[in-house]
């Protein structure tokens, strides 16, 4: 096990979005964004900064948005928890101001490119997680999953924002955005999994309104096995995992997923699978 | 109907199923109910493109296009409330009528179930008519949500028709989250 200063294992992260099928056949390019960084606080300690968006479909530029809306928050939320790891300044009224910061920004942008704000429409999956405190941001479906003190049991932070239909979801990009906002408070955790929707009939049961641990426990015990430290460019593993048949006879649609462990790999198990 | 319109119209209903069953997430998300109205009767309750034969369809009796409507739109809501149980998610419905005749029947009610139910507000299902040549226009055009007026069909060209509404049902089952979808236009409409 890696110790970061701390004393807490060092995080170990992958991420990667991968484009729908049906986005290839219609021609339309990857609209999901999301990735995640480890960063130091002022006493040393590892602060995990994670978000994913996925862009509206009916959006013209809404794959703009999802970049936009994740590079803000890892940006944004990274600079404020440095400072204060405790994340006390992190609040409802942090959140309402950076929503109302990134709306401003994009309507900047849409107004120097000649398009409406609504063209950059995504929803929002961010996380925040120092040494001891955490914070989850959720606009829009998709979801933010965390281990429990159960090793195979994880539970979900907010449920998907699905209006009475599939199709129908929040954006961040809305006037409504800080309203319908789920924002979470906690004590840190050591794994955590954020999604867009392309993958949540996979990987969480509706019936029971639970999460499908057995969608998750092979991939984090993957993760558990690889280099400490965070990753800088997509996973080959899970672009690859994320890209097979398996998943694709599930949905069309783009799928993003960004991991993080801090969990160390089962004595026995620990050299399965390393070479992903 | 009778003579050539009802056999072109069963002929469309077997383009209908065909095009649905080569659509592999049409197969996955499009569930078909059908009633016929002269007595109102289910023929097919809700059921997957696999699950699904299509009827064939004979005509007489009267037109009882008002009791016909009210009970196809309860038959929505039972089977939304199915799939809220099952806590399976859904699509936004769609209910096509298809007729060349005038209710004989009470439509007063049907009508204020339709622009209630299809309108910007509640949203609860998309109700599309359909006048095959004798249709009395001005009575749909009544029913339908004024948003969505009621459509002539070009000659008997049902196949026309049925293939547009299989793509644009696939169109929806493909559509993302937010996404208003953008319906062909229909080849088979005279307006």
């Amino acid at each position: 096990m890696v110790l970061g200063l701390n004393g807490r294992a060092a995080w170990r992260t992958a991420y990667a979005s991968v484009i729908g099928t049906a986005h290839l056949k219609s021609g339309a390019p990857c609209q999901d964004a999301g990735r995640c960084t480890v960063i130091l606080a002022a006493d040393g300690s590892e602060i995990l900064v994670a978000a994913a968006s996925d862009g509206a479909g009916s959006a013209a530029r809404s794959e703009i948005g999802a970049d936009l809306a994740v590079e803000a928050f890892i940006a944004e939320f990274g600079a404020v928890a440095r400072d204060d790891p405790t994340l006390s300044r992190i609040d409802r009224g942090f959140v309402t101001g950076w929503i109302a910061r990134f709306q401003e920004a994009l309507a900047a942008r849409a107004s120097a490119e000649g398009c409406a704000p609504s063209d950059f429409a995504c929803t929002l999956l961010g996380a925040v997680v120092t040494a001891s405190d955490a914070v989850y941001l959720q606009i829009g479906d998709g979801a933010i999953i965390v281990g429990t003190e159960e090793p195979d049991r994880y539970a979900w932070i907010a449920w998907p924002q699905h209006g009475e239909y599939a199709n129908v979801t929040n954006f961040v990009t809305e006037a409504h955005a800080a309203e319908v906002a789920e924002f979470e408070k906690g004590p840190a955790i050591d794994e955590l999994a954020l999604f867009t929707d392309g993958i949540e009939r996979l990987v969480l049961d509706s019936a029971s309104r639970s999460v499908h641990a057995p969608a998750f426990l092979p991939v984090f015990a993957w993760l558990r096995t690889t280099n400490p430290g965070c990753a800088v460019a997509p996973s080959e593993a899970l672009t690859a995992y994320l890209g097979s048949a398996h998943v694709n006879a599930r949905t069309d649609d783009d799928k993003t997923l960004v991991m993080a462990t801090r969990r160390s790999a089962a004595p026995h198990g620990a050299q399965d699978g390393s070479g992903a | 109907m009778s003579g050539r319109p009802i056999a072109e119209l069963n002929d469309g209903l077997l383009t209908f199923h065909r095009e649905l069953l080569s659509d592999q997430m049409a197969m996955q998300r499009v569930e078909v109910a059908v009633m016929t109205f002269g007595p109102v009767t289910l023929v097919n309750d809700f059921r997957t493109p696999d699950q699904f034969t299509p009827p064939h369809l004979s005509a007489g009796g009267d037109t009882p296009m008002g009791a016909a409507i009210i009970e196809g739109l309860n038959l929505i809501e039972t089977r939304k409330t199915t799939y809220r149980q099952a806590g399976v998610a859904y699509f936004r419905p769609w209910v096509f009528l298809i007729t060349d005749g005038s209710p004989t029947d009470p439509w007063e009610e049907a009508a204020r179930r339709v622009r209630e139910g299809d309108s910007a507000e509640r949203k609860a299902f998309s109700f599309f008519a359909v006048g095959v040549e004798g249709a009395d226009m001005a009575k749909l055009a009544a029913i339908c949500s004024p948003d969505r007026p009621p459509l002539k069909l070009k000659g008997l060209s049902f196949r026309e028709l049925f293939s547009w509404l299989s793509s644009s049902l696939g169109g929806v089952a493909r559509s993302r989250p937010g996404e208003t979808v953008a319906l062909p236009p229909p080849g088979w409409s005279s307006v």
